[in-house]
């Protein structure tokens, strides 16, 4: 919806949750057949609290990233977005809607993609379903024609349109998976593992078209994925979600800055150095002749690089940033949080 | 708004020609049955002229016309609503703008056109090859049974979407469905008239709202039922259509707000 789309500074808010809850509950049954057979009879419940208190806001364009271990409260928060669920307690707007009502005024403005579970019918080509989901979200055809040839081209999916959707492989079907849920230019994209799975040629075309297509229609989309990859390349702003609570929500630079309590030092010798030695420096993580990465306190990196290069022969030396896999891997653990 | 049902329409019978094998063998099973269920008559009536109240041309005409009967009333979806609810991929409906169990409906509607072209078409050959003595109906006997056909097709689908939708509680609702597969198969009079049962479970079996899938369009098209019978028989059949219609909805409700709850 190219002409729907508005300044850039008068950012529209588009997505609005306070305070969400989303607690399931759960039948604990015991270990073994005895624990069956009781469970046949009397269930005890216990209430899981998948999503616990989560608040954010997200404006018109963005493009923003989910990230968190399974069972995070990623994909039920996403749920309750798209009105799947019905939160606990807590206030959700989508577009100035509330989502569970299901109203078809909302349902025609965004769109969900699972990369789990597919729309597509199985047995008759992609085309077939792409005609449907015209119908059933009333596109009229010169908008349809029009947004059907830009995505196919995107794309490029032109020769597949006509094969039967069961003889595609995973990265095909995912990227008609993709137009059928475009088709009606949705104005919010949720967007949950849509990489998974797949190869990481197809990871990249992915993504750039995720990307190409939020800059293109100024589409507000939220992801949700496992791979680093996918957030690190597509994503400004992550928010970071543990045990179903908000455990960072800014800029992914930010994260570096807020958690990372270290350094690394990766470096090149002339020729071999003990290693034992190497420990005055730092934590040494990794030794193989002639490099080794060190970890080193962040705010000493430089005074343990100047010693580093007065004591050892160095042939090169650089001065990284930890890579933000680890940093998000230590957040989730509890353990080197800054 | 009904543009979209009608391409689910379309697309239904796209899909069924895909499987031109798997929809063929499907029919030759049909006729095996058909021989299958002829024979057995013949030989019963091989002694007596009359069974059970039917000469033998009567019972014929009533597991051929039986047939045609079921092929188009029983046409479950049931597997497939289960298996949505089971997957997860009914969300993939619900955050659509269309009505899943009327979606459902269109598509069933399409099989049953083609099946009522295949049983035309097997009904003949059937005929060609044993060459029966068929009872023809009274135009208004074949009226009241048609009337009654789309009834029991409601009624049917009604019953079916309920037993898909207690996969909303129990996995893909195996249990309840074969249950109810079983109950419908033997006591809608599909295989037998119901009369040649005991008459204290031929009278129950009267009232429960199986009997009015095939047995009474069947007596109706053969003309066996006097007006206040034909009456009573409506009545019903239009009271378990609406009975079955209320049970549907109630668990679709329920089980919603169970899949809203535990997410699918």
């Amino acid at each position: 919806m190219a002409e729907g789309c508005c300044k850039l500074d008068e950012m529209k808010e588009v997505i609005k949750v306070k305070n969400l809850k989303k607690y399931y509950q759960v039948h604990q049954k015991e270990a073994g057949l005895v624990g069956s057979l009781k469970s046949l009879v009397v269930r005890k419940y216990e209430d899981v609290k998948a999503v616990d208190g989560v608040s954010f806001k997200i404006n018109e364009g963005e493009l923003v990233g989910f990230i968190g271990p399974n069972g995070a409260g990623k994909t039920t928060t996403l749920k309750t977005l798209s009105g799947l669920l019905y939160p606990t307690s807590g206030e959700v707007r989508v577009l100035g809607h509330d989502p569970y009502k299901r109203e078809p005024e909302l349902q025609k403005q965004f769109a969900l993609v699972m990369g789990q579970k597919n729309q597509l019918w199985w047995d008759l080509p992609a085309q077939e379903t792409f005609i449907l989901n015209k119908e059933i979200y009333e596109v009229p055809d010169e908008h349809y024609q029009k947004t059907i040839s830009e995505l196919v081209e995107m794309l490029e999916i032109e020769e597949i349109l006509k094969i039967q959707v069961r003889k595609l492989s995973l990265g095909q079907r995912m990227k008609c998976e993709l137009v059928a849920a475009l088709l009606h230019s949705p104005k919010v994209l949720f967007l949950d593992e849509p990489t998974i799975g797949l190869d990481v040629v197809m990871q990249k075309k992915m993504r750039d078209f995720i990307k190409d297509y939020n800059q293109r229609f100024k589409s507000t989309i939220i992801l949700t994925s496992h791979y680093m990859g996918d957030v690190k390349e597509l994503c400004e702003r992550v928010i970071i979600i543990d045990k179903g609570k908000i455990v960072f929500d800014g800029q992914l630079a930010d994260i570096i800055e807020k958690y990372a309590d270290h350094k690394i030092l990766s470096v090149v010798f002339q020729r071999g150095v003990q290693k034992e030695k190497l420990a005055e420096i730092g934590e040494v993580t990794g030794y193989t002749y002639p490099k080794a990465v060190i970890r080193v306190p962040r705010q000493e990196s430089s005074q343990r690089a100047a010693k580093l290069l007065q004591n050892f022969p160095v042939a090169d030396l650089n001065i990284e940033e930890p890579p933000i896999e680890n940093i998000i891997r230590e957040v989730f653990t509890g353990k080197d949080v800054a | 708004m009904l543009r979209k049902y009608r391409t689910v329409f379309k697309l239904s019978w796209q899909n069924v020609l895909q499987y031109r094998l798997n929809f063929l063998m499907g029919r030759v099973r049909n006729i095996i049955l058909l021989l299958t269920l002829y024979f057995l008559w013949t030989t019963v009536f091989v002694g007596p002229a009359k069974l059970f109240g039917f000469t033998q041309e009567q019972i014929v005409a009533y597991v051929l016309i039986g047939n045609l009967f079921y092929s188009l009333i029983f046409v479950h979806s049931d597997n497939d609503i289960a298996n949505a609810i089971a997957s997860g991929g009914l969300s993939l409906f619900l955050v659509r703008p269309i009505n899943y169990l009327f979606y459902w409906f269109v598509r069933r509607v399409a099989s049953r056109l083609m099946h009522l072209l295949m049983t035309v078409l097997e009904t003949g050959i059937f005929i060609l090859l044993v060459r029966p003595d068929l009872q023809f109906p009274t135009a208004p006997n074949l009226l009241l049974a048609l009337v009654s056909v789309v009834l029991a097709t409601a009624l049917f689908t009604f019953l079916d979407f309920s037993a898909g939708t207690l996969a909303f509680w129990t996995l893909r609702a195996y249990g309840p469905r074969f249950a109810l597969r079983m109950l419908m198969d033997f006591t809608s009079g599909r295989m037998f008239p119901l009369s040649i049962l005991p008459q204290t479970l031929f009278t129950v079996l009267n009232v429960l709202p199986f009997s009015f899938l095939i047995f009474f369009p069947l007596n109706l098209y053969q003309g066996r039922l006097d007006s206040l019978s034909v009456l009573c028989g409506f009545g019903l059949q239009i009271t378990w259509i609406g009975l079955s219609f209320l049970l549907m909805r109630e668990l679709w409700q329920q089980g919603l707000r169970r899949y809203e709850a535990v997410g699918g």
